[in-house]
């Protein structure tokens, strides 16, 4: 199956900053892909390089199966993190501006924007000039602004922000129709636990590398695998045999079993510490792998 | 999602998008309608205001060369005309009635006023009469002498004796033509006024209607009493200038106003309309808008869009300036430029707005807004607007430096516009200018395009010299 998105080996710097290193990637169709990673991560910029806004030093991009050209811009719809629009025009002027550019004629524009506005219950302010519009709908108006191209390619830069409860909400369900209708997007958010449930496949930038890339289950399984949650009268600690580190336990209860994290050594296995646990005499109530959140992932990522 | 019905987007499609929207958005604004208004309100009462300073000055006296009302003018008279057509009576009853008039303090000569019996003029026409009286200041007291002959009357002058002499031409009759002797022209005295004018006109009309006239030559004469000509004569211990006449002092002004008027419309499109793109760029870095454009144009086509549109506006401002500013020339059949000469100084002043809108299209990238952005732009402004600061040396003909100036690219589009007007121009030297201009042109918008791609999107820190060599270098 072709890519839609297909980055090898980009690099760029800024004078002496180093803002993206040597990233490859790949988004398939269809799908939706998180692109995490801290502030200054290098986020932005390769977001940019994706558009040809910058022109990588090294690697290369490539889209819907070639190289990036200048036709496959209007197959691409971006929300940028930092965005706005002309303020002193009116909703549907900036709309049709907007879907023009993307090579759209001015009639078909309009009703594509009119469609968008009634999806995302903004159609009232259809006529009226963006400076008078509340943030939340102001956003919306901007989202609106990356679909009236009707794109293959969403890439949507911290879509959530700005955003109430409902409204985030109201995005997710635009994320997950855009996915049923076949629309290939890359999301940036800092948000994990929207990344958790939007994302069929993530990638973690750090510093300008790419630190963790892979589907959710993957990733978890690579920062999961080695972890434990259980329920036992053992005391544990870093020198029980196979245990690397205990991350946290509770206190003690009635019956004398306590809930422990802990993570194993890199030569034990679950089954060898579980052997051990029992050999020893120990009551064992309840013992799982552990899934961390994305948010333990990212932090975990990061800050090792 | 449905199949978009999506037109041929090609690139000159999209630019011409952007370039609709940018002349749209421009020539709504409220800052480029006031600009319409005022700019020709401005230009004429700059038209205006030496009149007024004069008035407030020294009044009309000052302005045709009188003295106060309570100081004698001597105005010369000589007729050689053939036969003579002054009628000393004549001479005597204005002059008799300007002593009168002084010793009585009054405000208007007996000729003036109405309960005196107005000597018969145009067969006693009293409208006719009345329009004789008219005259620029009536309370002026002015002394008509008649000289014997020219030498006379043209040594009063230089001497200072009288403001002016009226010499009456030997075929006056038949051509009505009077030769005025004047030291000098005030700069800013119109064409036509002489200090007493009016009296000269009203003493040769009633000369002549003192006998029955019968001959229709001679009543057409009464009609359009002179046709002036005007000589300068200097004065006493100077050389006298070479004689022009006033139409040529008028030429020779128009030849030089017309073309800086031209070359100044022009370099206003070059400065309006490229601050408007160093503007309208600050505008949509402040409003962020710049990154969602990105995501539909390359920054070439954006610039290149802005650039047209932007262009167009300035154009529509400069042609209704133009068009304001140089009527009053086309009215008088004193617009002394050719349609070619002004298509030729209309391409220098395009190229140049490309070149400069290209540069400041950078700058205001560079800019962290447009307040920064119109510093950063002030180097370039002040280059292009160069040539305005030396105008006497592209009014002196060519030499080296209206040459140089109109063929170094940044200063050409101005210098050469000045000198296609102001002079003649070899034709390898508005090529080569030209050349130089487009090529400039292009490689500014290259270097633009490039510096535009990077610096759009940055904030903070403006960048270093260095750090701009290096996107020019590494093409964004």
């Amino acid at each position: 199956m072709t890519s839609i998105l297909q980055v090898d080996g980009v690099s760029k710097s800024f004078g002496d900053v180093r803002a993206v290193r040597d990233v490859s990637l790949e988004v398939g169709p269809g799908e939706v892909f998180g692109l995490l990673g801290p502030n200054g991560a290098g986020k932005t910029t390769l977001i940019r390089m994706l558009l040809d806004i910058y022109r990588p030093d090294a690697g290369r991009v490539h889209v819907f199966g070639h190289p990036m050209q200048r036709e496959d811009l209007d197959r691409i719809g971006y929300l940028p993190e930092e965005r706005g629009l002309y303020r002193k025009r009116r909703v549907i002027q900036v709309l049709a501006y907007l879907g023009q550019l993307k090579g759209l004629r001015k009639p078909d524009a309009i009703t594509t924007a009119e469609r968008w506005l009634e999806k995302l219950g903004i159609t009232e302010y259809r006529d009226s000039k963006l400076e008078t519009l509340s943030k939340g709908n102001q956003q919306k108006v901007q989202l609106v602004g990356t679909l009236v191209g009707e794109p293959e390619l969403l890439v949507w830069d911290e879509p959530f922000s700005g955003l109430d409860p409902v409204n985030v909400a109201r995005v997710r369900e635009l994320v997950a129709d855009c996915r049923a209708a076949g629309t290939t997007i890359v999301l940036s958010t800092h948000l994990m636990d929207q990344a958790e449930v939007l994302c069929d496949r993530v990638a973690l930038i750090d510093h300008g590398s790419l630190v963790l890339y892979g589907s959710l289950d993957e990733v978890r399984h690579r920062f999961g695998a080695a972890e434990l949650e259980l329920e036992t009268d053992a005391e544990l600690d870093a020198d029980w045999p196979g245990v690397a580190a205990v991350d946290s336990c509770s206190a003690p209860r009635d019956d004398d079993l306590r809930c422990w994290t802990l993570r194993l050594a890199d030569d034990a296995t679950p089954e060898a510490l579980l052997r051990g646990l029992l050999d020893a005499g120990a009551k064992v109530a309840s013992f799982r792998p552990r899934r961390p959140t994305l948010e333990e992932i990212f932090l975990r990522a990061v800050g090792s | 999602m449905t199949a978009p019905s999506r037109a041929r987007s090609s690139i000159a499609r999209r630019i011409l998008t952007v370039s609709r929207r940018e002349f749209a958005a421009t020539v709504s604004r409220k800052g480029y309608i006031l600009t319409l208004i005022l700019m020709p309100l401005l230009m004429g009462a700059l038209g205006i205001l030496p009149s007024v300073a004069i008035g407030l000055s020294g009044g009309a006296e000052a302005l045709v060369g009188l003295n106060p009302p309570d100081v004698l003018t001597v105005v010369g008279v000589v007729d050689l005309a053939e036969p003579g057509v002054i009628d000393r009576r004549w001479i005597d009853w204005h002059n008799e009635d300007q002593v009168a008039a002084r010793a009585e303090g009054r405000q208007l000569p007996e000729w003036a006023r109405p309960d005196v019996e107005v000597p018969p003029i145009l067969g006693g026409d009293p409208e006719a009469a009345a329009r004789d009286r008219g005259g620029l200041d009536p309370s002026a007291r002015l002394e008509l002498r008649l000289y014997p002959d020219e030498e006379s009357g043209r040594a009063a002058v230089r001497r200072s004796e009288a403001a002016a002499t009226f010499v009456l031409e030997p075929d006056y009759r038949g051509t009505s033509k009077i030769r005025v002797l004047i030291a000098e022209r005030g700069r800013l005295t119109p064409k036509g006024v002489y200090p007493g004018r009016t009296a000269v006109a009203r003493l040769v009309r009633k000369s002549l209607a003192a006998p029955q006239v019968q001959d229709p030559l001679e009543l057409a004469l009464l009609v359009s009493v002179m046709e002036d000509h005007e000589e300068i004569v200097g004065f006493e211990g100077e050389e006298a200038p070479a004689a022009t006449s006033s139409d040529d002092a008028i030429q020779e002004s128009l030849r030089i106003i017309v073309p800086i008027l031209f070359a100044a419309f022009f370099a206003m499109l070059i400065f309006i309309a490229s601050g408007y793109l160093l503007d309208g760029i600050g505008e949509e870095k402040e409003n962020r808008v710049l990154e969602v454009l990105l995501a539909s144009l390359t920054p070439e086509e954006l610039l290149l869009g802005k650039m047209l549109g932007l262009g167009a506006a300035g154009l529509l401002q400069t042609a209704f300036f133009v068009v304001v500013g140089l009527l009053p020339t086309v009215f008088f059949g004193a617009l002394n430029i050719g349609v070619g000469r002004v298509l030729l100084m209309l391409i220098c002043a395009l190229l140049g707005f490309a070149m400069y809108a290209s540069l400041m299209g950078a700058s205001g990238a560079v800019a962290g807004n447009r307040h920064e952005g119109r510093q950063v732009s002030a180097v370039f402004t002040m280059t292009a607007a160069t040539p305005l600061f030396v105008i006497p040396a592209f009014m002196t003909g060519t030499n080296i430096l209206s040459t140089t100036m109109s063929l170094f690219p940044l200063t050409a589009p101005i210098a050469m516009t000045l000198r296609l007007g102001l002079d003649e121009v070899p034709a390898w030297q508005v090529a080569v200018s030209m050349t130089l201009m487009a090529a400039t042109a292009w490689l500014a918008w290259r270097v633009g395009s490039r510096v535009f791609r990077v610096a759009i999107l940055m904030t903070g820190a403006r960048p270093s010299l260095k750090q701009i060599w290096s996107w020019v270098r590494g093409g964004g």
